[in-house]
This record gives C-alpha cells, structure tokens and sequence, in this order.
C-alpha cells in the first residue's frame, strides 16, 4: 500500500518537474504570449537565445520597435533577482500597414517572436533550476488598440553538459532568425539630406541582381522620416535610390538613416534574406562602407570571373588572325635584339604594355557609352526586356561571325596595314596596339561577350574585367619573350585554328538560348517567338551582307542591299521587342495576377471613348509596389460575387498601372486630387459624378458600390 | 540712382515671391512660428468657440478620446486634470477635443461628454465636439493625446507629444519629461521654447 502510494507520489513529482521545466503560455484577451528558450538545458557563463512568442487574435496586430505613426512595440522587464544578462530585442522585419490616409503603423499579424540573447551568470549550480521572470507590455490593435500585460516565466535546468535543445523551439528560432534583418557587406550605403527629406542610395558589386518590386525602409526610431511617406525608389544598374519624405516634426535636416530596407524579392540570390541594415549618417560616405566594397572586389565570386577573362584573353591568341602574329612576333624581337635576352624581354612587355592599353582604351570608350546611355534613360539591365532581346541578337550575331557567315572590322585590318609602326621601343608598343586591331574581325565575338558583360556591371568592376582580358592577350608575349625556348612547344598555325574559332560559336548560341528562356518569362510565349523571329530576320539580314559583298556589287544595288540589310536587322529587333518605350507597362498587366479580370490598359483616349459610349467603367489605379493595391486586389477579385457582379453590369475593366510613373495616369490620378495610389474610381452613365471608392477596399464596399449602379441603372431604364 | 531703385525693386519682388512659394510648399496643418490655423467649433454644452475668441491668452489643445489606452493612461494618473487645473487657473485656455467620427472610437453625445469629463473630474476650458473633423485636419492631428501651444497673439509654439514615454502604462507617468508643462514655463517666463516639435504619440484619431 505504501510503496503504491509512494509509486504514485513519484508519478506526481515527475508531472510537477516536467510541467515546471516548460513554461506557461498566458492567455490575454487578443494574444496568448509565452517566454520560450531554444535550449532547455542552459550552462554557466553560456550565452543562449530566449524569446517572447506571441500568437494574435486574426486581424489584430502588434508593433516594430519603431511603432509608426501611433502605437507602442513590446516592452519586457525583467523581474528575477539572478544575475541574468538579458540582450535587446531582435526585431523582425515588420509589415506597413496603413491605418489612415498618409499614417502607417510598423508591425506583425498572426504570431510573432521577440528573440533576446541571455548569459547565463558563472555561478549557476548544475542540476538546480532557475526561473526567468519577465513582465511584457504590449499594445495590440486592429481598429482600437488594447493594452496587454503578462507575467511570464520560463525555468531552465542548468547542466554541466552539452545543453539540451527543444526541436519545436530550435525551429521557431530558426524561422525567425531569417526574418531578422542583417548586414550584407555586398551592399553599401550613403545618403543625401534636402529640405524635404533624404536619398537613400544603396549599392552593390553583386554580379547578380535581385528583383526589385517592391523596397521599404523602415526606421528603428521614430521622428526622422514621415512614417506613412510613399516611398517611391528606383532601380539603375547596381544603385537602388530611395526618396524619402522628412517627418513633419523634425525640425533641421535628418540626421540620421538608421533601420532595415525590405525587398520583397529578398538581397540574396536565393531570396532568403528579406531585409539588410542600414545605418548612415547623410553625407558622410562611410568609410567602412566603401571599404566593404572593395573587399567584395576580390571575392571568390569576381576572381572566377577574372581568371575566366584572362584566359580568355589568352585564347584570344589562338584565333587565325592572331595566331601567326603571335610567332612572328616574337621571332621579330629576337631578331631587333640580336639574341640579347633583357632586351627581347623588353620589347615583349613593351607589346603587352600596347595591347592593354588598347583594351583600357575599350573599356573607357564601354564606359563612356554607358554613362551617355543612362542620360538617355537606357536601363542595362537583365531587367528590362529591350536589353536582353539586344543581347541576344548580339550573341547569335557574333555566333554566325564566328561561324564564318560573315566578317567584322575588315576594313579596320586595311587600316592597320596601311600604318607604319616604326621600329624600336616604340615600334613594339604601337605593334601591340597594332595587333589588338587586327584581331578585331576574329576577337569582335569574344568582344562583344565581355562587352555585354561589363555593361552591366559598375565602371571600376568593367575596368578591371578589361585589363584582365588585355593581360591575358598579352600574356603568351610577355612569357615567350621571356623564355624563347618555350617557343618550340607553341602549335603550328594551321587548319586547325579556323576548326577551334567556329566551334567557339556554340557557347555563344548556348547564351543566346539562355537569353531566350529569360525573356520568355518577361514575355510570355508570344513574346518569345516574337523574338525567335527577329533572329530569322537578323540572320537573313546577315546573309544578304555576305552573299553580295560590298566589293562585289556597285552603286544602286550597294545602297539598296545596304538598305534592305538595315531593315530586316532593325526590323527584325523591333518586331522582337513592339514599342520598346511603353511595353513595360504593357507587360506589367500580362504577368500581374488579373484575377480572371479582362483588364484593359489605362489611357485617357480608352476612357473617354468608353464613357462616350456609355459604359459602365471601373478604373484601378495600381502599382506593382503598393501593397495596399495588390491587398485591395487580392480580397476584392478573389470573390467571385464581386467579379460576377462586375460582369453582370457589363462593366468595363481599366488598370492604370502606375508601376513606371507613367505621366498620363499621374495626371488622372490628379484630377481627382490624389498624387498616389490606390484610387478606385467608378463611371457610369446612370451617376452623373464619377464614384470614389475608399482605399480599403472590402467584398462588401465594392458589392454596396455596384448595388447602387444598378439599382440607379433599373430606375433609369423603368423612366424611360 | 535709378538703376539702384530698379535693383532694389527686383530684390523686393524675389523675396516675396519666394516668400510666397516657401509658405505654399509647406505641408498643411499647424506649422510653429506660424499663425495657428483658425476654428469655428460647438463644444458640449452647445456654445461656439473659434481662436480668435481668446486673442490675448494662451491656448492649449488636447486631442481626446477617452477609449484610447494611450489617453487613459494620462487620465486614469489624474495627470491630464493636473494640468488642467494647473494651466486654466493662470488664466491660460484648455480646450480637448474630440474628433472621433459618429460610430468610431471615442465618440460621444454631448451629455455623455459632459458626464465622462465630471466622472474623470476633467477640468478643461471647454470640450470640443469637432465631430467631422474639419479642426482636426486643420490642424493635421494625428494621435490622441496630440498637444499644441498658441501663444496670444494667435502663432503656434508646441506642435507634438504630451511627454517623452511613448506608452500606455500608467506608471510611467512618474519620471517622464512633460514637453507640454517645459513649453508652458519657458513661454510663461518670457523664454524660448526648447522644444517646439516632436512626433507625437497615442492612437490614431478616429477621424470619418
């Protein structure tokens, strides 16, 4: 009997120790929060991760550190008497939410954790127990804010031994840890200060680029930037510059860019991180900034890269019009030096120092162009669909001179024949110059590869891959002259370098299909065939060039084939790529989500043309940056009561995509007094305004709306 | 001569007219140093109050909304009614007011009002019923409790929070910096306000 009920007493000692080892969720009128621990052994002087998990109401919030324009974040006060040390609170990257027109809160839906890093004191016995005691603060809030409280414990075990991880826990923590925002030393930041606010320029030595649809920089402390501001940023090479509006309570400039900047497709290439830190002070160009930049110069990533442009470069010497060059040339020294070895040495890197210079002198021209092409509004980048059509009509064009379908820079060869290098120091220099030309017709490919390469890249990284390439031409110079007996291991010239030159077509023609796919994407199937047209017109083009040479015929029929020429290789990129100024935005409603929606893009001649005919219209205005739009969108037209109703009504569906800034809908949208989106606006012949529906949209305002034409629209008719 | 009368002429004119733009590219609401947007509003015993009325005597505006955590918080530590009393016996106007729309938070007929003030032993000038709120957008009010200053001649000196803890817990009432009462002693010694802005914080008006 005794032994059964000491069995007992055992069974309930054991469920005491187990329950007191968790700790206890507490359960408030909108959240149930709890003080949870990653390990559930801890170990003296270790440091270890605790947090403060809360699960919301649906549809209620709680705050970002930085609250925004109303609101309080999370407050934790810790209530033991052991000598624990407690770190700060690792935000995660919070949501804007907009609670108001121009007002925004900063926070988190659904359940959230508040991580802190805690050391455990020295002096902690193994074996024994001790008890976190925190109190938490909170204010949560869906229309109305409700403040909460709780007194939260969490006991943990110390042990001597490896500490004891909670899987559940170690997931949550884990999870979290993604949403937290980090440094990425890729990325670098500066900032400007006018009157009105600040410029947030980041940038980057990343050789690929995420997308950027949608970036929001959120401030760690209150009163420097106007929390509900718009942000409007954009996006030009490896530079994000973000616009941001100063906080009507700040008096004197900003002082201060200190925060996370969100990108809804993620920093990285795998879209994981979500948000990196900034914190810049305007106009002080960080120093440990631009020093991460040129650390990111020599990563492991670049010099790949750099030796994949050296030897390039070198392979560059194995092309027909290159190679022969190369033994005679080095013949050529001996000879000028008469066997005095230092003296053959020079010369060579005298040669060198020529063609690198040739190819800085390239680069220079690449950057040039560039700068220039930007004033123009050019984006280089894999971004925009008109470039990447380019680029692979580049690639497959250089495939087909590769290939031997045709010749570039022969007229450069005359040229260069024509000219006298001298002899001496500076004959060999000007020959090095002399030689990059005259391997133009075979080099132009490889050229042409770097060339799109370096273009989107920043002027100091295209500099670089240049000079590598340079050295890598001048490479096999420098080192036979150096060491002529390594002259009888070098190849005869032969046959065989024209075989080696076409097959180098076919990694060309293998990027060109990779271009394909990615402008497939953009595109669509349509848009890509579009393209594959383009190329048939481009080779044809080609052909024409080739089959009647400009030697061969005179006259009229060489201006008229040159003509011909011209229009099906222009053609031929404008069919692939219809109105390269506007399809952008064209396209912005092919790939957005449309709901099943027949959207018909915004323009003021559609809209008039629409109420004339006496139509019922309803107008999006949109961009693929407002969440608040794309929230809109989602709840309205994913109820199929509201399309149906739409349909019903024969209402006419225009979206104003406000993607680009695009100059008509800015003026719409300011006849109605708005300078941003959303803007949703009704027409219909049967209401004599046009109707203004609010910004927050629900089934139910939008159902409301259209009960209200139709009843109006029944009234009319039964008049009549 | 006439060439200076010219010069001085053209000088003349660019100040004004930028001058001019200055004032138009400031953002509405009530911007210190400036006039304080005027008003024309019923409090809730039916009488009509506008700034120019009190020409001559400070003025303190209160947003309120008595549902708000971040309110209750100065009401529920009797802080509020302290300075209240404390403001309106020196002859200064204490006006709260409320810009809760109809059905939102906050909101309340005028007897009601009356009875919540008399209950929280409230004791402001007058209580404001800026019911569609025109006065609140006026003054771009963001958050109860908001707090303005106008001094007598009508210019605005404080535009912000009420103190510097930006809570709704009532203890941290005690120790917290009131920017409202540093504002008041600097105006009433003759000094310079210190701080004249900063971002104010509560919950947001309930506006339509």
């Amino acid at each position: 009997m005794l032994k059964r009920n000491l069995f007992l007493l055992s069974i309930l000692l054991c469920f005491l120790f187990a329950e007191q080892l968790l700790s206890q969720p507490v359960t408030t009128d909108n959240a149930v929060t709890e003080l949870i621990s990653e390990q559930e052994t801890i170990q003296p002087g270790h440091t270890f991760w605790i947090g403060v998990k809360m699960d919301l109401r649906e549809g209620w919030y709680v705050y970002y550190r930085n609250p925004g324009d109303s609101g309080m974040p999370l407050m934790v006060e810790w209530m033991h008497d052991k000598d624990f040390q407690i770190g700060e609170i690792q935000w995660p990257t919070p949501l804007w939410i907009d609670v108001a027109a121009g007002l925004a809160s900063h926070g988190y839906y659904d359940s959230v954790l508040f991580m802190m890093e805690a050391t455990a004191p020295d002096d902690l016995v193994p074996g024994e127990e001790y008890t976190l005691i925190a109190e938490a603060d909170w204010l949560i809030c869906e229309k109305i804010c409700i403040p909460e409280y709780a007194d939260l414990e969490l006991t943990l075990l110390v042990t001597d031994d490896e500490p004891d991880y909670n899987t559940e826990n170690l997931a949550l923590f884990n999870e979290t840890r993604d949403k937290l925002p980090v440094t990425l030393d890729y990325w670098s930041a500066e900032a400007t200060v006018d009157a009105n606010g600040a410029t947030l320029k980041l940038s980057t030595d990343a050789f690929e680029l995420p997308e950027f649809s949608e970036i929001i920089y959120f401030a760690k402390e209150e009163g420097e930037i106007e929390n509900g501001a718009r942000q409007p940023f954009s996006v030009d090479g490896n530079t994000i510059t973000i616009e941001l509006q100063k906080s009507t309570y700040k008096s004197g400039d900003i002082d201060r860019l200190w925060g996370l900047v969100y990108n809804a497709d993620g920093w990285d290439e795998a879209g994981t991180i979500q948000s990196i830190i900034v914190d810049v002070t305007p106009g002080d160009h960080s120093i440990a900034a631009s020093d991460v930049a040129s650390m990111q110069i020599f990563s492991a990533r670049f010099l790949l890269i750099l030796g994949f442009a050296f030897l390039g470069g070198m392979i560059l010497n194995l092309m027909p019009c290159v190679f022969p060059i190369l033994s005679i040339k080095v013949m050529n020294f001996m000879q000028m030096a008469g066997h005095d070895a230092r003296k053959v040495r020079l010369h060579g890197y005298v040669f060198g120092a020529g063609v690198l210079i040739s190819f800085l002198f390239l680069a220079l021209l690449l950057i040039l162009l560039r700068a220039g092409g930007q004033e123009l509004g050019w984006g280089f980048q894999l971004q925009t669909p008109a470039f990447i059509a380019f680029m692979t009509f580049l690639m497959f064009a250089l495939g087909l001179s590769l290939m031997g379908v045709f010749e570039i820079g022969n007229s450069l060869i005359n040229v260069a024949g024509k000219t006298n290098t001298g002899e001496g120091m500076r004959g060999s220099f000007f020959s090095g110059i002399l030689a990059t030309i005259l391997a133009t017709p075979c080099t132009a490919p490889f050229m042409g590869t770097a060339i799109g390469v370096a273009i989107t890249l920043p002027a100091t990284t295209s500099l670089i891959i240049f000079a590598t390439l340079g050295l890598g031409m001048a490479a096999p110079y420098v080192l036979l002259s150096s060491f002529p007996a390594l002259m009888k291991f070098m190849p005869k010239p032969g046959a065989w370098m024209e075989t080696f030159k076409q097959a180098m077509a076919f990694p060309l023609f293998a990027t060109a299909i990779w271009l394909i796919w990615v402008y497939g994407q953009q595109a669509g199937i349509d848009g890509l065939t579009r393209l594959l047209v383009g190329l048939l017109m481009l080779s044809i083009g080609i052909w024409i060039l080739h089959r009647w040479k400009a030697v061969q015929i005179s006259g009229s029929s060489r201006i008229i084939s040159r003509a011909v020429v011209a229009v099906f290789i222009v053609g031929g990129f404008w069919f692939s790529v219809p109105g390269v100024g506007i399809e952008e935005s064209g396209n912005e409603i092919t790939s957005a989500n449309s709901y099943g929606v027949d959207w018909i893009a915004y323009s003021d001649d559609t809209l008039r043309q629409n109420i004339d005919e006496g139509n019922n219209v309803f107008i999006d205005f949109t961009a693929a940056w407002c969440i608040t739009c794309k929230a809109n969108e989602r709840i309205i037209f994913s109820s199929d009561r509201v399309k149906n109703k739409f349909k019903d009504l024969d209402f006419v569906m225009i979206k104003a995509d406000w993607t680009n800034r695009n100059p008509e809908i800015t003026r719409a949208l300011q006849s109605f007094g708005r300078n941003g989106v959303p803007l949703y606006v009704i027409y219909s012949p049967s209401i004599e305004e046009p109707m203004i529906l609010p910004e927050l949209l629900t089934p139910g305002i939008v159902l409301d709306a259209l009960d209200k034409i139709s009843d109006e629209t029944m009234l009319t008719l039964s008049d009549s | 001569m006439k060439k200076t009368a010219l010069l001085s002429l053209i000088i003349a004119a660019s100040v004004m007219l930028l001058n001019f733009t200055t004032s138009d590219s400031e953002r509405a609401g009530a911007v210190v140093g400036q006039q304080a947007p005027d008003f024309s509003v019923v409090d809730a015993n039916g009488n009509m109050h506008s700034l120019s009325d009190f020409e001559g005597q400070y003025v303190i505006l209160e947003w309120l909304n008595h549902g708000c955590p971040f309110v209750r918080k100065h009401y529920d530590g009797n802080n509020m009614q302290e300075l209240q009393q404390r403001y309106t016996e020196k002859g200064v106007v204490w006006l709260s007011v409320v810009s809760s729309a109809p059905g939102t938070q906050g909101y309340m007929e005028p007897e009601e009002t009356l009875q919540t003030a008399e209950e929280k032993g409230a004791v402001p000038t007058a209580i404001l019923l800026d019911v569609d709120g025109t006065m609140g957008r006026a003054y771009d009010a963001r958050v109860t409790p908001h707090m303005y200053i106008i001094n007598p001649e009508g210019v605005l000196e404080f535009n912000g929070a009420i103190d510097d803890r930006p809570t709704a817990r009532a203890r941290d009432l005690e120790g917290a910096h009131n920017y409202v009462v540093a504002a008041m002693t600097s105006l009433l010694n003759g000094e310079p306000v210190e701080v004249t802005t900063n971002t104010p914080y509560g919950c947001t008006v309930k506006y339509e």
